[in-house]
């Protein structure tokens, strides 16, 4: 199930992120800005670059670049390599603004950069230039740190420049102040008002509460489920056969399928770590290789503040989604487990009691809501007929 | 050892030892995770007189690494140039200290040409003529030094060691434009015969127009650290304000050429003295979620985003190890740093899988024997 192309007449929500844009745009005039935005998989941070590209290109007092560098990256050998393809790219970019301004040949990356620079001076004495990366963290950071020394620190320090990154991950590390301090604007999912342009906008008759319950408000399967409400199941399933069918082409994952069965401790925990896949059934060493793994494919990291590794946001909630619809009893067992886990570690590591109580309490609820929902189904069948 | 914690970490998913360099000075990586406030750093920054405290290992010189570092990032004709002094205890005149910095000067000054050759080649034939007079007596030793860079392909022979911060190998792109800037400047040192004047403050004013002249870099920030770092100077802030006292008297003509004078002195000066104008002052301080952020930022930069904790290397039990850590040490980050090195080569040593309550345990209360942290446990 393939995410869908940018529509403008189907894009809805981020008013708060195109008028950050908006605004860097209007003070760019003083100095140059990096706005950075970051989101998990499926929260339309492609949509958003397509869509600032779309608001702002071709206005009177901007000039707009757009460059992804999954495409860019792809086939590359090496950092000068990737430098090279998107030095040329940019040049490319660049002619197509001006139409005069031609790549030069046999010219050393370091020199391109220099020259491109040139340009962008020449042409930002009358307009605002307006760069937008999408698919940036995802670059190797030595690439990025090969582009940042050959002309990226550059161009974030001219003036009247804007550079808006987009990527799924952790925004890079960057040696230049410019980059290093960039607004970094996390892309919150869709919130019920969203959701009712939206459905407004497609003329389509479904409640906002449906379309939340099932997608979490995550841009890509809400664009999804929209256009084929019938099976919302299929349609989550699909949805994460696509994530972990588009991991890292070495990831040997063979059967999506068999993974998120295998492996649905992962959607029940909101919270994670060796100990807690092994209480709840994974052994070891495989507990370890599956933690491994995970964070390779950047599919999960360590949060300080939740005391352990947290999933890919818009993969765990669809993935305990799917778990509750197609495994509803081992999902039920898992969070009882769970909450029996948490009640111990609580007895057990006073100093950190209060936060294992707080995940008992998440995972006491998810079983009485399923309880609940089960109870009002029934209801409902009883009331029927 | 180190090899051991560095294996035991990438076990763990970290591709170096993150806490491994306690002088931030001799640390190239610092630039990923370097903490500070940023009003100091953007104070410091700024092209003025600057007077920096901290307390001994309370980061004067990760800040002072760190701005170098900013200096030497891209776009390089927008930023200062860096010109970092480590002085010697028994410089007490404005004559000892130039000698020394206009030596530093101009092999800082020439690492920065073979990086960005261009500059030196695409200057007229009488300006590289007077820049080779300029450093034949500047820098005597400049005709050694090309030789070695010659001989090794490399800018290595320049390197210094502290303020590790940009790339000694030259690019292979880059590397007709390096040879010819070598043999160039080579054979003009050859062909020199002209001995211009040697008088320190003249010598002095020509490395700062050489700078701005080649490297069209906007100003020049001398760094001026270490004070507190040699036997006459450490706990003895009367010789520290004798040693700096040439630097006082000059600091406004200097800041006049666009030379700004950045000193990096230890608290117990602060105490003592009243700084003069035209500098300006800030003081480096530490609390707990700054040194959060230093474990957070390290672990973040090693393991490339994927752990923001120590506690990710650690039992359950000590799921707020970050945080306890810090309440074991004064608010420094280089005691932070120390434990935490403790704590890994202790675990790499037993061979434990992760930190563990009783190794730990048995580090605190060897640490409270030979220095300051404490031996409570968690619970």
């Amino acid at each position: 199930m393939e995410p869908q192309p940018y529509n403008k007449d189907r894009f809805v929500n981020r008013k708060e992120e195109v008028m950050a844009v908006k605004a860097a745009l209007d003070s760019a005039v003083q100095q140059s800005r990096v706005l950075a935005f970051t989101g998990p998989r499926g929260s339309g941070k492609t949509w958003l670059i397509d869509h600032l590209e779309n608001e702002f290109r071709g206005q009177d007092r901007i000039w707009c670049v757009k460059l992804n560098f999954e495409s860019l990256r792809a086939e590359t050998r090496n950092e000068p390599d990737f430098v090279r393809k998107v030095l040329q790219a940019f040049a490319n970019a660049l002619a197509a603004i001006t139409g005069k301004i031609e790549a030069p040949e046999r010219i050393s990356p370091t020199r391109w950069g220099e020259w491109l620079i040139q340009d962008v001076r020449r042409i930002t004495s009358e307009k605002t230039l307006l760069v937008l990366l999408d698919s940036v963290y995802e670059t190797p950071e030595t690439c990025l740190n090969a582009l940042e020394d050959v002309f990226l620190g550059a161009l974030v320090a001219e003036n009247r420049v804007v550079v808006i990154m987009a990527g799924q991950g952790t925004y890079p590390l960057w040696r230049s102040r410019e980059l290093a301090r960039a607004s970094v604007i996390p892309l919150r999912p869709f919130q019920a008002d969203d959701l009712q342009e939206l459905l407004e906008k497609r003329n389509i008759q479904l409640t906002v509460d449906w379309l939340t319950d099932w997608t979490g408000g995550y841009a890509l399967p809400v664009g999804l489920l929209v256009e084929n409400p019938a099976d919302p199941v299929a349609m989550i399933e699909g949805t994460l056969t696509h994530i972990l069918d588009n991991l890292p082409k070495n990831s040997g994952l063979p059967n999506p399928l068999r993974f998120l069965k295998d492996y649905m401790v992962l959607a029940v925990l909101r919270v994670f770590d060796e100990d807690r896949l092994e209480a709840l059934g994974i052994k070891r060493p495989e507990v370890s290789q599956l933690i491994d793994q995970l964070l390779q494919w950047d599919l999960a990291a360590y949060q300080r503040d939740m005391r352990g590794y947290v999933l890919d946001e818009a993969l765990h909630y669809l993935w305990g989604r799917w778990a509750r619809e197609r495994q509803k009893e081992r999902w039920e067992n898992l969070h009882q487990s769970a909450s029996e886990l948490y009640q111990k570690w609580a007895r057990d590591y006073q100093a950190t009691a209060q936060f294992w109580l707080t995940e008992n309490a998440y995972h006491t609820k998810q079983v009485a809501s399923l309880a609940q929902s089960v109870n009002s189904k029934l209801t409902q069948e009883v009331n029927h007929g | 050892m180190e090899q051991a914690v560095a294996q035991w970490l990438r076990h763990h998913g970290l591709a170096f030892n993150p806490f491994l360099p306690l002088r931030a000075d001799q640390d190239a990586r610092l630039w990923m995770y370097w903490v500070g406030n940023d009003d100091i750093f953007d104070l410091a920054w700024e092209a003025q007189p600057a007077l920096l405290f901290a307390p001994w290992g309370g980061g004067k010189s990760a800040l002072r690494t760190r701005l170098t570092q900013e200096c030497w990032s891209t776009p390089a004709e927008k930023r200062p140039f860096p010109l970092v002094y480590l002085p010697q205890d028994n410089h007490v005149t404005l004559e000892d200290h130039l000698q020394d910095l206009i030596l530093h000067g101009a092999r800082e000054l020439l690492l920065a040409l073979a990086r960005s050759p261009r500059r030196f080649l695409e200057a007229s034939p009488r300006l590289q003529k007077e820049f080779a007079q300029f450093l034949a007596t500047a820098a005597p030793p400049v005709s050694f030094w090309l030789e070695q860079m010659s001989e090794e392909s490399s800018l290595a022979p320049l390197n210094r060691p502290y303020d590790p911060g940009y790339d000694l190998e030259i690019p292979r792109e880059e590397r007709g434009d390096w040879l010819s800037f070598v043999f160039t400047l080579a054979r003009l040192l050859q062909e020199n015969t002209y001995v211009p004047s040697s008088h320190t403050v003249k010598l002095w004013e020509a490395l700062i127009f050489w700078i701005q002249e080649f490297l069209r870099r906007p100003c020049v920030y001398v760094l001026i650290d270490h004070l507190d770092a040699t036997p006459s100077t450490a706990q003895n802030p009367a010789f520290i304000v004798q040693t700096i006292e040439p630097f006082l008297e000059v600091a406004s003509e200097w800041a006049s050429q666009q030379c700004y004078l950045k000193l990096f002195l230890p608290s117990v000066v602060q105490e003592k003295w009243t700084p003069p104008a035209p500098f300006t002052t800030a003081t480096i301080t530490w609390s707990a979620p700054l040194l959060l952020q230093v474990i957070q930022r390290r672990m973040v930069a090693a393991s490339r985003g994927r752990m923001d904790a120590l506690a990710a290397l650690a039992e359950p039990a000590l799921a707020n190890l970050d945080e306890y850590l810090i309440g074991k040490t004064s608010p420094l980050p280089r005691e932070l740093l120390i434990l935490i090195n403790a704590i890994l080569e202790e675990h790499a040593r037993r061979a434990l899988p992760r930190i563990e309550r009783p190794c730990l345990d048995d580090i605190l209360q060897r640490g409270q024997e030979e220095c300051s942290y404490g031996t409570s446990t968690l619970q």
